[in-house]
């Protein structure tokens, strides 16, 4: 049996961030405004990157080119969309949360 | 049209898109420049160029760490490390070569840096002996109109005691002192009275019984006590352990010894060693003061003064407060004074010397870096190289298994390996450089005598060649890992030969700033050399012998001199000897002199040489008119007859001849004076500035407690002391015995900067060129080894042999333009710095240029003749057999 893939703290607000953005928005500049405005963590682009990217290679996220603007320099934009191994993935990080802080709540009140 | 330019900083751009893996590049440079266009709008264009400055520093890390093949930076197991620790050695052993020029050529770098780091460190900024942390005190310097003052006895101590963040003041004066103890010959001392909380505040440990205190410097206090220097405790003392309370004839008084200086001090000024401290009262007894004149405000000035502020306040505070603490102090004695107070922080340097001594070690500490980075250049160079050679063996590797994170671990141990080696040899190096300064001395600093080596510079050489050798030699291969990995043993070498052909341009450049630099001051030094001094100073010796502490009346002295001369002019070996105040090239005695129309200017001051008759003999100097003084001139007369400089009678007497002309000229000017001869230029001080402006007298016509021997003769320091041991015997024998030293040294000692300077840039531009060469010289022949098919295939064709050395030294001669060409304008903006110690040159002379341009371009050009000629060599049936 596969070693079941698992989700790190940074990677789970990655995915988070891009669930919150909406299609077109979906991409490496917004999703570090998100982490900085929203989750404290001011990281670079360039680490931005490398947790998609690693997403991507894991089958959490799909990617598609987007268009070329002037500001970008003619650039085009990399949106990342969640695939639903990722979808799945984030919640069952969230239900193995969860139970375990029930399980800290049970023990909490016990002492 | 305002002429911004569109989008981010070009320069950070093209860095970003160096420093980022290729995977997400464009998404990454393009996402940055989107927000950066959203912040000039907002905040600026100033602004946003400073957020995408950080933005690229940020960058560099996870793209750097983004690169490395998963599990690279993970320990392996012991096995694991064993084995690649063993296959980087054996990579190192296959390929001797180049494993020992790389080691040799960052040796090289390394070294040069660590030797003059290490030199400088030691001339100029280890910490003094003795002296404890010092943090808050400073030399403090009071200037009146600009020139250098003191503070009188009453303005010290107010100044000591008047608080306002002054939490210690003392003041030292030195005074030459004369020591005798028990049986043995009298002997010269350099002491220093001092005044305030002098040991406490310097932080000087005793070594026995006790150091002087504030309290000892009191006006009623005993004065003939004194501390004295451990050297003084061994050559005077045999270091007897019960010293403290012996009597010591110091200037003929009895000062009783309280303690021995501990630690090696010899005083808080770099170059000065001092012998024995006594308290501030006894500048009367031992100098002679009048009692009235040593605490007077119109008395004896403090001018070495030391402060220590309190350490939460700024230097510039401090100044403002001592500058105003000073107007109130000086305005109760002197309300005419107005003091400028400047600190000088920190005790590695006095405060004369240095602007000079930061220049000076600006240069060196720019020679060394410039060595470090051509070496630093030629390694990345090689390095690349050497990637590029063991791509296939890299594929191979990956062919039977290991891993990416493997490989690149690997290298990096290799370049690991490179950089310790390369430290191991520039070790080697700096110790070699090192030797060839023993002995060297630079104006007023302390002789240089050990080397050793700056642990601080070597951990900086070992970090650079770290850096160097990772960045150039484990980056590349990991990011070969990489493109091997995906069908590698398919690919062929293609050199980065637009970096390599730059960085080995770089280094041609940079070797011609050094050569530019060494020519100027070798062509300076030998301009100093040629400078004609009018004096001929060659195995001639000076020895001051100092009376002044013996019960002798001074009108015994003119008879003493006189048969000090004699007994001297007889001994064995010596071919003339003469009297002069100091001797050429040594102190000067400023005096007076004016012609009888004109009023005495007390700002002009001439320098005056009281000599015997035989001192124009024995230092060569003929008068151009007029006569030399004769032995009839040493008779007690009342017009003295004077032999002037040419340079000073053309100033006396711009309107016609000088000789018969009546002066009036001394110390004070108040002698009465016949001209009656007129030397030709010269130059009694500084080699390097204008012909002096020198009056010479008769020796008898102004005689105090010292008088200096000029000996010329082919003596050694050891027989010159035993005649003059002799004489003196007969002549003065409770006479200390003088130091003799060659007039020769004395010119060298006034050189001393130039000539180390010369010297160092010397043997910086010879390594440099070295290193040059060697550079290019890898990339010709790893182009000629790239082309070796090409060059087969053309002589297959028809193509003549002198064709294929031509194409190759086409190559080169390229590389070699550019670099001088660079080289060239780098030199002129450099060689700027150099202009304070040029002399006869100036820092952009052609024929220098010329020079330093001639023989690099030749040596490059050699370097390329191997290359060429195993080129034009090429066996066509041999190589084209080959696929």
């Amino acid at each position: 049996m596969g070693k079941r893939k698992s989700l790190g703290e940074f990677e789970q607000l990655v995915l988070l961030s891009l669930l919150a953005l909406e299609e077109p928005a979906a991409y490496g500049m917004n999703v570090r405004g998100l982490l900085r405005d929203e989750a404290g963590r001011d990281v670079s682009v360039p680490t931005v990157y490398s947790a998609l990217e690693r997403l991507e290679a894991k089958g959490f996220v799909t990617s598609h080119v987007g268009e070329a603007t002037p500001e970008r320099g003619g650039r085009a934009k990399k949106l990342f969309r969640v695939a639903p191994a990722g979808a799945s993935a984030l919640r069952m990080s969230k239900q193995t949360l969860e139970r375990m802080w029930a399980v800290a709540a049970m023990d909490w009140s016990a002492s | 049209m305002t002429g911004r330019r569109e989008g981010p900083p070009r320069l950070l751009e093209t860095a970003l898109s160096v420093i980022l893996a290729s995977k997400s590049r464009n998404e990454v440079i393009g996402d940055l420049r989107e927000e950066y266009e959203q912040r000039c709008r907002r905040e600026g264009h100033r602004k946003a160029d400073h957020w995408y400055l950080s933005e690229t520093l940020r960058s560099v890390g996870p793209s750097l760490l983004a690169r490395l093949p998963q599990g690279t930076l993970r320990l392996p197991g012991r096995q694991v490390a064993i084995a690649e620790t063993t296959s980087a050695i054996r990579s190192l052993r296959r390929h001797p070569a180049q494993t020992a020029t790389i080691a040799l050529t960052l040796g090289v770098g390394v070294g040069a840096a660590v030797a003059v780091f290490s030199i400088a460190g030691q001339l100029w900024l280890r910490p003094l002996p003795g002296i404890g942390s010092t943090q808050s005190v400073a030399f403090l310097e009071l200037r009146e109109n600009g020139a250098k003052t003191g503070l009188s006895g009453p303005a010290v101590a107010a100044l000591r005691s008047a608080g306002g963040g002054v939490t210690g003041l003392a003041s030292h004066r030195r005074i030459a002192l004369t020591a005798s103890a028990g049986q043995a010959r009298p002997v010269s001392l350099v002491g220093v009275s001092v005044y305030g909380d002098y040991f406490e505040m310097l932080g000087v440990r005793p070594h026995l019984g006790r150091l002087l205190s504030a309290a000892d410097a009191e006006p009623s206090s005993d004065p003939l006590i004194g501390v004295i220097s451990e050297g003084l405790w061994t050559s005077l003392f045999q270091r007897d352990p019960n010293v403290v309370g012996q009597r010591v004839r110091i200037n003929g008084h009895a000062v009783t010894v309280i303690g021995v200086a501990g630690g090696g001090f010899v005083g808080p000024e770099r170059g000065t060693r001092v012998d024995l401290w006594v308290p501030h009262p006894a500048m009367v007894p031992l100098a002679g003061v009048p009692p009235e004149r040593a605490w007077s405000a119109d008395g004896l000035l403090h001018q070495e003064i030391l402060v220590e502020r309190s350490p939460d306040i700024s230097t510039s505070r401090f100044e403002a407060r001592l500058k105003a603490l000073l107007e109130e102090i000086t305005g109760q004695t002197t309300p005419t004074r107005s003091l400028e107070p400047q600190v000088f922080p920190g005790l590695h340097t006095v405060p004369r010397l240095r602007e000079s001594t930061y220049q000076t070690l600006g240069t060196l500490g720019g020679m060394a870096l410039l060595v470090l980075l051509i070496a630093c250049s030629n390694v990345a160079n090689l390095l690349l190289l050497k990637g590029i050679d063991s791509r296939s063996e890299l594929a191979v590797h990956r062919a039977v298994g290991a891993s990416s994170a493997s490989i690149v671990r690997q290298h990096m141990l290799h370049s690991l390996l490179l950089a310790v080696a390369g430290c191991a040899v520039g070790l080697v190096v700096a110790s070699g450089i090192g030797l060839a300064f023993r002995g060297e001395a630079l104006w007023g600093l302390p002789t240089f005598q050990r080397f050793s080596v700056d642990g601080w510079t070597a951990v900086f050489g070992l970090i650079t060649v770290a850096v160097t050798t990772l960045c150039f030699g484990g980056l590349p291969a990991t990011m070969a890992a990489g493109e091997v990995s995906s069908g590698g043993l398919r690919a062929t070498a293609r050199p980065r030969s637009f970096l390599q052909v730059g960085l080995s341009a770089l280094q041609v450049g940079l070797s011609v700033v050094l050569l530019v630099g060494s020519v100027l001051l070798g062509r300076t030094v030998l301009n100093l050399y040629a400078v004609e001094s009018g004096v001929e100073i060659d195995d001639v010796w000076a020895a001051t012998v100092d009376l002044r502490s013996l019960a002798v009346p001074s009108s015994d002295h003119a008879a003493l001199y006189a048969s000090l001369l004699a007994g001297m002019s007889n001994a064995q070996g010596v071919s003339a000897v003469a009297l002069d105040t100091y001797g050429p090239f040594g102190p000067q005695i400023l005096g007076r002199i004016a012609t009888l129309d004109q009023p005495l200017d007390p700002e002009d001051r001439v320098q005056i040489n009281w000599v015997s008759p035989e001192w124009f003999d024995l230092l060569g100097v003929e008068p151009a008119s007029g006569r030399r003084l004769t032995a009839t001139d040493l008779e007690p007369a009342p017009v003295t007859p004077v032999v002037l400089t040419e340079t000073l009678a053309r100033r006396l007497f711009p309107q016609g001849p000088a000789i018969g002309q009546r002066v009036r000229v001394g110390p004070r000017g108040r002698g009465d004076g016949v001209v009656v001869g007129v030397t030709g230029p010269l130059r009694l001080t500084d080699l390097r500035s204008l012909p002096d402006e020198v009056a010479i007298l008769p020796y008898t016509s102004n005689i105090v407690g010292t008088v200096t021997l000029l000996v010329r003769g082919e003596l050694d320091a050891s027989q010159l002391d035993g005649l003059l041991a002799s004489t003196l015997e007969t002549v003065v024998p409770d006479a200390p015995m003088p130091v003799p030293e060659p007039i020769t040294d004395r010119v060298n000692a006034q050189l001393g900067e130039q000539r180390v300077l010369a010297r160092l840039l010397g043997i910086l531009s010879a390594l440099a060129v070295f290193l040059a060469c060697v550079g290019l010289y890898s990339v010709v022949a790893s182009g000629v080894a790239e082309r070796r098919h090409e060059f087969g295939l053309r002589i297959a064709l028809g193509a003549g042999r002198p064709l294929i050395a031509a194409l190759v030294l086409r190559l080169a001669g390229g590389i070699v333009v550019v670099g001088l060409t660079l080289g060239l304008l780098a030199s002129y903006l450099a060689s700027k710095t150099l202009e304070r110690v040029l002399f006869g040159v100036g820092p952009a002379d052609p024929a220098s240029y010329v020079m330093a341009l001639s023989i690099l371009g030749l040596v490059a050009l050699g370097a390329c003749v191997v290359p060429a000629t195993s080129a034009a060599r090429v066996d066509p049936a041999n190589t084209l057999r080959r696929p």
